[in-house]
């Protein structure tokens, strides 16, 4: 079972490797090893978008496997969430929602433990 | 074992990602049938593909409308279903601002389970500002009742294509009560299960 776990999750992962052929200005990033362990409640998060915008926030994992995403501002605030099973996605497509200091967050927030990735995308700008 | 699929999905990764990265939009384009031999039509995703679908190899008219819901601010969710030449599922949510998102599960929707949802929220840990759980239940679910962590329940009937929105009213949110689980029901009110939900954080 753990093993059928084990593939699954990384298909799943290994699969959105090749979906990530999204706009060319915004740039892949994970920010989790591919086929990531995550005990419950373990989290994880990307880097703050000093140079650019976050757009995108994803989170691949198994069908059963049940989990969170949301940004989170330098002031530990969360936006634009989201909890489910399966690949979980969240995108912000205004300037509205783009617009704010954030990172991308990740977290297993069910009972059990399973292996997934999470992966967002940033579209860079220059820093001054 | 499990480390060799690992290593396996990590390299076949590392090499998705840049293949894709290198092509810009290779991952967003019509697969050509010669190439694959694959005589399935995969969905023209140019300027009009929705952000949030990008990146999926939408399955020619798979795309299923599940209904417009309002919210009490005048928003509407918007929830459409779709599967993809590899083998997903997925429930995708929009709303006319832009906000946007999906599920996507292997092997289909309903593989395992009768109802697929996903707690939408703003704000957090603890405190939220908005929060509505969406969803879509199979054809046999004639009610469902989300529980929150009030003991209290709220029922809703999918609509014929099996939609249905749970919004959290300002007064849930002031005092933090939240989904807590969903029970579902078949006509005549024979129980088809329950399902535990994570509180949020």
């Amino acid at each position: 079972m753990k093993r059928f776990a084990t593939t699954v999750a990384a298909l799943a992962l290994a699969v959105a490797g090749f979906g990530v052929g999204t706009a060319a200005a915004e740039i892949f990033r994970p920010y989790t090893a591919a086929g990531e362990w995550f005990s419950p409640g373990e989290m994880y998060g990307g880097d703050y978008d000093w140079c650019g915008w976050w757009t995108e926030n994803n989170f691949s994992k198994g069908p059963s496997a049940y989990g969170l995403i949301t940004f989170i501002d330098v002031r530990g605030n969360w936006h634009f969430g989201k909890q489910g099973l399966g690949w979980l996605r969240r995108v912000l497509t205004s300037t509205e929602q783009r617009a704010f200091v954030k990172k991308p967050h990740c977290r297993n927030n069910s009972g059990a433990g399973y292996q997934g990735g999470c992966f967002a995308f940033i579209q860079e700008a220059q820093c001054v | 074992m499990s480390r060799a699929i690992i290593l396996a999905a990590v390299t076949v990764f590392a090499v998705g990602v840049g293949a894709a990265l290198l092509a810009g939009h290779e991952g967003d384009e019509p697969a050509p049938a010669a190439a694959g031999g694959r005589s399935e039509a995969i969905s023209s995703t140019t300027d009009a593909t929705p952000p949030v679908e990008r990146g999926l190899k939408v399955r020619s008219g798979s795309r299923k409308e599940v209904g417009a819901f309002p919210l009490r601010d005048g928003r509407e969710v918007h929830l459409r279903t779709l599967s993809t030449t590899d083998g997903k599922s997925c429930l995708v949510q929009e709303e006319p601002s832009g906000a946007a998102g999906f599920s996507c599960l292997d092997g289909g929707l309903f593989a395992g389970r009768k109802v697929v949802w996903v707690v939408n929220f703003d704000g957090g840990p603890g405190r939220f500002s908005d929060m509505y759980l969406y969803g879509v239940a199979a054809p046999e679910v004639t009610r469902v009742s989300v529980e929150r962590t009030d003991g209290s329940m709220v029922d809703v009937e999918p609509n014929a294509d099996g939609g249905f929105v749970v919004e959290s009213s300002p007064r849930d949110l002031e005092l933090s009560v939240f989904p807590s689980g969903i029970r579902l029901y078949a006509r005549g009110g024979a129980s088809l299960g329950a399902i535990e939900i994570p509180a949020p954080g």
